[in-house]
């Protein structure tokens, strides 16, 4: 959560406020925190953990650049 | 809780830069939905003046906005548009103006900062002449579950912040305050609209 802030304070000024808050939000919401919960188990590398999330949250992102393309084009 | 105008005095001199990235996405929407704009104009909060490049040339316009700061950073801009903007320090609630005294309304994320968006309207309607058209740039609530709990999460940090709610549902305030809205756009997803109503 604290990283998402710092990343949407950084990205604000650059790519509009609601285009860094909605996809750094539900990445945060749905990838954050079930892959630093995951972290702790000592069974899973952290690369796994990483290379998940980071799969997960540009699916994502994608999801919301598709919401974005049809929503706007009613 | 600090007040509307002290939150607003205090981000003035950052604003622009905050608000850089939306406009860079946001101008040429903006010039399409003003170009709506015809006769006496009022422009409720008009902040640093970042909108006013994209008002058509040759309107009159009156510009109010609650914060001494930001109308004290807008007026270099105000003088550069090509046309007339009187600036006034007022209160978009209860504004100083006559009934019916304006053709068209513009209000740029405005609804999302008054404390009471159905009051505010009500005015609104009040100085609008009845065959006049309030023209919104406004963020709302999310339908989508997924996009409101952001919204809402994030909600309350700008609430105290500088007073500014992500959470209103603009569309049925407009309608509570009476007006029916006869043009509707998603800009960003279901959150950033562009809309144009008329005194019903």
């Amino acid at each position: 959560m604290s990283l998402m802030m710092i990343l949407m304070v950084l990205l604000m000024p650059f790519c509009g406020a609601f285009e860094v808050m909605i996809p750094l939000h539900i990445n945060a919401m749905l990838v954050g925190m079930p892959a630093g919960m995951l972290s702790t188990l000592p069974s899973l590398a952290l690369f796994d953990v990483t290379l998940g999330g980071t799969v997960i949250g540009f699916f994502v992102a994608l999801q919301v650049y598709l919401s974005n393309k049809r929503l706007t084009e009613l | 809780m600090k007040s509307k105008k002290q939150s607003y005095d205090r981000v003035a001199k950052f604003f622009d830069f905050l608000r850089k990235g939306d406009m860079r996405r946001w101008n040429i929407h903006q010039k399409s939905l003003f170009e709506n704009l015809s006769g006496e104009v009022l422009y409720i909060g008009i902040g640093t003046g970042l909108e006013t490049v994209n008002f058509p040339a040759d309107l009159k316009i009156t510009a109010i906005d609650i914060s001494a700061a930001m109308l004290k950073q807008s007026k270099t801009r105000a003088k550069s548009y090509p046309g007339k903007i009187n600036l006034c320090l007022m209160d978009a609630e209860s504004s100083a103006f006559r009934d019916h005294s304006f053709d068209s309304v513009v209000t740029v994320c405005v609804l999302c900062s008054v404390k009471h968006p159905v009051a505010c309207l009500e005015e609104i309607k009040r100085v609008l002449k009845p065959e006049g058209k309030l023209v919104m740039y406004e963020h709302v609530l999310s339908k989508n579950p997924l996009y409101a709990i952001a919204l809402k999460t994030m909600s309350n940090l700008t609430e105290f912040l500088e007073g500014t709610y992500l959470d209103r549902d603009t569309v049925c305030n407009a309608e509570k305050a009476g007006f029916k809205i006869f043009s509707h756009k998603n800009v960003y997803l279901d959150i950033v609209k562009a809309l144009i109503a008329k005194p019903i």
